[in-house]
């Protein structure tokens, strides 16, 4: 009987591999019916869920009764495969209606389905355990109780307190996370997000060494059923894909920091395998297509993980190797469950028969991450590799690419059932000698290649703090620091452009942007913030070129339709812009900067409650959004609030200091709450920040206007005009300050190349104000009695005609009244 | 309130509706505020509803089926400024339903409406575009605006009108609040996004 089954499972998993799923799936459900035992109900679900038929895959689950589960550990495969797939809510119930939680890592896998499907609580609970409460939480007895997962228990337990806004509890459990394994990257951008400064000085390699990892995974050929070396199998194409991922070009190495050939990789690990500390195990990082293709189960939401601003990065569960491994080489594997490296970890050091074969073969094949096609290795032993596609570096990296991607992931190959251990270990034997020998030639630069990532650990990490706190020139110079192999990545271009950003030098800026597009066309995370720095431009054909190349790379991400939305708005369609702006809120639920987009788009329109309603949303997701915030600011300043505006502008200053807009903004409000000279020091020390900001010289002018001071104001404007030459408002100003200075002809000189600058601007029932006001001058100037008695203005600064006739002076001698 | 008559030339589309009122908008001059005003139509068959007024679909139409006047009621929340109200409207197609003498009414509410402006259109082909200023050539500013149909080409007894777009002028209440600057310098630093 067992055999039948086995051929058949063969034949299963055969199609699977052809990617012929109907056929998988038509004989698994004649298999499953024949015999309904967890196996058969494994194998099928399993067909369902690489499929891509998620529900089905669940329903079969749930209903099938397995509390007499043979092996804990199968259970534990088997919903950890699903969660893989993204299924957190098989997963979920899988593991609760089940009772291996005593299993170690049970807990961390429900917890992470928990944590998924939003019952944080239950998510706590199951990572603390029944006993204390987490106020209470001695952190040393919860890493006891985890053990080696204790690293990724802390960062889950942290980011369910970061969800629930206990960021004090976040912030501990992050640094304590970091403590253990300092390669956590993304609690290190979480910290940073939370606005706390983080000692570089964790990634150092001493931490490496230190690390206790799992032990490592033993084939144990005779006791387990070939289901779980279907899972073992899987793990591995995991772990090919992750280091496949590794070695593919570029779009995944942006995710990986470092960006190493397929050579130096193989060194790498080659040398790192000498290193050959006893303690690397196997960890496998997986990706969260389950992330993925959890969204997918509702139809049209998304929430791609990756799309959100720079701080935010997904984070990577490494849901630990369940079946141990006999008779192979140890797996030497880097605790790098970097999310920044998304699946790809860099440096992750595969099992040996699989590295020399899928180096090989990705020095051969080059995939383009936009269709992620699964590349076929060619082995020379032709047993077990494939290059599965790397589900996990699509997360990262690129936007979710089509609800195929969790379909897609069924390129995994299978280990053939027939391939028996002994195989394994034959061909392990095999490809590690081919490994020594390549060791031996790399023997001397391993050290090098380690710190050199260890450095570049540190160099990033400084940098994106002080983009986190928003000290955008340190950042900048650090970024520019580093070894061209790493600044020409596209995590880092990207944390690059958005440092010039943040400055609101989008000139640089959207060079370094469409550096990134030339080198990385498909790496689409991020591209947002280009969409909007074209917008700032008014680069219109730029921003349509933009819009369309992202729109048909991938329809699904958020940064696409944020892309078209900047460049419907900025052809004045802002009806579709919202619309476009909707979308990618959809797609990215938790994406702040969606939201502040649709708000300054609702500003435009004044529709003004609806755009306070965004903002705030994106204030409540993003605690740390200064755009956000002085987006509320403006708006209170258009209906008037000063007060309010002042305390948001404050607010939007205190976290982003060196702003020089944002203080000027601040001091305009501070000037309509009557506190003049206070605004005016605040300009002053925005102009010491940045002595050429058009908009604080304005801004000050307007103040000085205000307050009287002509001469002073005249001063400014001149400056600025040279900075600024075409801008009609400051004619405008101009044309005022010599009216007040009774420079009539300079005044009517400005007015009309005011009005010549900018003719149907929005300006006009000012200048069509000013303009019967000028007329009036000109009768004065003609020595005509006629008065102009009430004058009346819609700005702020007080015109008032003069009763009498004046003596004009001109204000060179060669004016000569008409 | 003042009755002022407006005098304001309209700008009738004469062949193969070349006046496009979107235009404007989109130069930014004015803002489309149709959809923030709740309309009201004296009466109208089954499946022309005052909807299709509003629809963005030149294909379909509004048809009125009583009495004339036939009346358009437009109200908005607050004291709007109305820049120019535009009408479309083609003989070719609607031959004895395309309205003919129109007059425009404001007001505070329905018992309060004083005529802005009657006038007469011929033959029109696609947008009429009616300025509604008051004796200071100054948009308007009001609650409410009727149209009134008062009669119709070839005496049509009933209506069709396809679309009705409102205009209201774009305008800076202060440069120094909201300036909308021109030039890039100033505008990519003003606005945060």
């Amino acid at each position: 009987m067992s055999v039948t089954i086995d051929s058949i499972k063969i034949y299963i998993n055969q199609f699977i591999q052809n990617l012929d799923y109907v056929d998988a799936i038509f004989l698994a459900e004649r298999l499953y019916a024949e015999v309904k035992n967890d196996e058969s109900t494994y194998l099928l679900a399993r067909t369902y869920y690489l499929s891509g038929d998620i529900n089905k895959s669940y329903w079969l689950l749930r209903n099938s009764s397995i509390e007499h589960v043979p092996n804990a550990k199968l259970l534990l495969a088997k919903s950890r495969t699903y969660y893989l797939s993204g299924d957190i809510n098989k997963s979920y119930w899988l593991l609760r209606n089940s009772s291996i939680e005593h299993v170690p890592n049970a807990k961390l896998l429900l917890a992470k389905c928990c944590f998924d499907i939003d019952k944080l609580h239950e998510a706590e609970s199951v990572l603390i355990g029944n006993s204390s409460s987490i106020t209470t939480l001695a952190l040393d007895d919860f890493i006891n109780d985890h053990g080696d997962q204790a690293a990724f228990a802390l960062q889950l337990l942290a980011k369910v307190c970061e969800k629930s806004d206990r960021h004090q509890k976040a912030s501990e459990c992050y640094r304590k996370s970091l403590k253990i394994n300092p390669f956590l990257w993304s609690s290190f951008e979480a910290l940073c997000r939370l606005g706390e400064r983080v000692d570089t000085s964790i990634f150092c390699s001493s931490a490496i060494k230190t690390n206790r990892l799992i032990t490592e995974p033993q084939i144990n050929n005779t006791s387990y059923t070939e289901s779980i070396k279907d899972i073992q199998s899987e793990n591995q194409v995991i772990e090919n894909s992750i280091n496949t991922n590794t070695n593919l070009p570029i779009k995944e190495r942006s995710q990986q920091r470092l960006s190493q050939t397929p050579a130096t990789v193989m060194k790498l690990t080659d040398s790192i395998l000498n290193v050959g500390s006893t303690n690397i195990s196997g960890i496998i990082t997986s990706t969260p297509i389950g992330l993925l293709s959890e969204q997918l189960q509702d139809n049209d939401k998304y929430t791609p993980p990756t799309i959100k601003p720079p701080d935010y990065i997904p984070t990577i569960r490494n849901p630990p190797l369940a079946p141990k491994r006999q008779n192979t080489r140890m797996l030497h594997q880097y605790g790098f469950d970097d999310t920044s490296t998304s699946a790809s970890t860099a440096t992750i050091l595969h099992k040996h028969d699989i590295a020399s074969t899928s180096i090989s073969d990705t020095r051969k094949t080059a995939s383009t991450r936009k269709e992620n096609k699964s590349i076929r290795a060619p082995t020379k032993r032709n047993t077990r590799i494939t290059k599965p596609r790397p589900p996990c570096t699509d997360v990262s990296i690129t936007p979710v690419s089509s609800s195929e991607s969790p379909n897609k992931m069924t390129t995994r190959s299978q280990v053939r059932s027939n391939n028996t251990s002994l195989n394994c270990s034959m061909d392990t034997e095999i490809i590690n000698k081919r490994e020594r020998q390549r060791k031996s030639q790399s023997n001397q630069r391993t050290p090098e290649i380690v710190e050199n990532i260890i450095n570049v650990f540190k160099l990033l990490g400084q940098g994106f703090q002080h983009l986190s706190q928003f000290e955008c020139r340190q950042a900048i110079e650090l970024f520019e620091s580093i070894s061209l192999k790493h600044l020409d990545t596209p995590w880092v271009l990207l944390r690059l452009a958005n440092c010039y950003y943040h400055l609101h030098d989008y000139q640089k800026s959207s060079l370094i942007y469409r550096d990134l597009r030339t080198k990385f066309p498909y790496h689409i995370d991020g591209l947002e913030y280009y969409s909007t720095v074209l917008w700032h431009l008014k680069d219109d054909i730029a921003l349509a070129t933009l819009a369309h190349e992202l729109t048909e790379t991938d329809r699904k991400h958020p940064a696409s339709w944020c892309a078209s939305g900047n460049c419907l708005s900025l052809n004045h369609e802002y009806d579709k812009a919202i619309q476009a702006f909707k979308r990618a809120i959809q797609l990215a639920p938790e994406c702040d900067y969606a939201y502040t987009l649709l708000g300054n788009e609702y500003s435009l329109i004044d529709e003004l409650e609806r755009a306070m309603a965004c903002f705030r949303k994106a204030i409540q997701l993003n605690p740390r959004s200064y755009k956000a915030w002085n987006g509320v600011a403006m708006v209170y300043l258009k209906q008037e609030k000063f007060q309010s505006a002042e305390f948001h502008f404050t607010k939007a200053t205190s976290i982003y200091r060196t702003n020089p807009d944002l203080i000027c903004h601040l001091a305009v409000a501070q000037h309509k709450c009557n506190q003049s000279e206070g605004a005016l020091t605040l300009l002053n020390d925005a102009l010491k920040i940045d002595s050429k900001n058009a908009l604080c010289k304005f801004h000050k002018a307007g103040l000085l206007l205000h307050l009287e001071r002509y001469h002073e104001a005249l001063t400014e404007l001149e400056e600025l005009r040279q900075i600024a030459p075409k801008e009609s408002l400051v004619y405008y100003l101009l044309s005022k300050v010599h009216r007040h200075l009774k420079n009539f002809h300079y005044s009517y000189m400005y007015m009309s190349w005011s009005m010549d600058l900018d003719p149907k601007g929005a300006n006009n029932q000012l200048k069509e104000n000013a303009d019967k006001l000028y007329s009036k001058d000109e009768d004065l100037l003609l020595g005509m009695e006629d008065i102009a008695s009430s004058v009346t203005e819609d700005d702020n600064s007080q015109m008032q005609s003069q009763s009498s006739l004046q003596d004009i002076q001109p204000m060179d001698s060669s004016e000569e009244i008409l | 309130m003042t009755t002022s008559i407006c005098t304001v030339p309209i700008r009738v589309s004469k062949n193969n509706r070349e006046i496009d009122p979107t235009e404007d908008e989109r130069q930014g001059i004015v803002q489309n505020i149709t959809k923030q005003a709740y309309w009201h139509v004296s009466s109208c068959k089954p499946g022309h509803g005052v909807d299709k007024l509003l629809d963005d679909n030149l294909e379909t139409y509004w048809q009125s089926d009583g009495p004339q006047p036939h009346l358009v009621n437009i109200q908005f929340k607050q004291k709007t400024k109305i820049k120019d109200l535009c009408i479309f409207s083609d003989f070719k197609v609607d031959e004895s339903y395309t309205p003919q003498k129109i007059s425009i009414r404001t007001g505070i509410n329905h018992n309060n409406l004083v005529e802005l402006r009657c006038f007469e259109i011929h033959e029109p082909a696609g947008w009429v575009i009616v300025p509604t200023r008051d004796a200071r050539s100054n948009p308007i500013k009001t609650w409410m605006i009727q149209i009134a149909v008062l009669a119709n080409h070839q005496s049509g007894r009933d209506t069709h009108i396809r679309q009705i777009v409102v205009h209201s002028p774009t305008e800076t209440s202060s440069i120094f609040i909201d300036p909308k600057f021109s030039s890039i310098e100033l505008a990519s630093h003003s606005s945060c996004r």
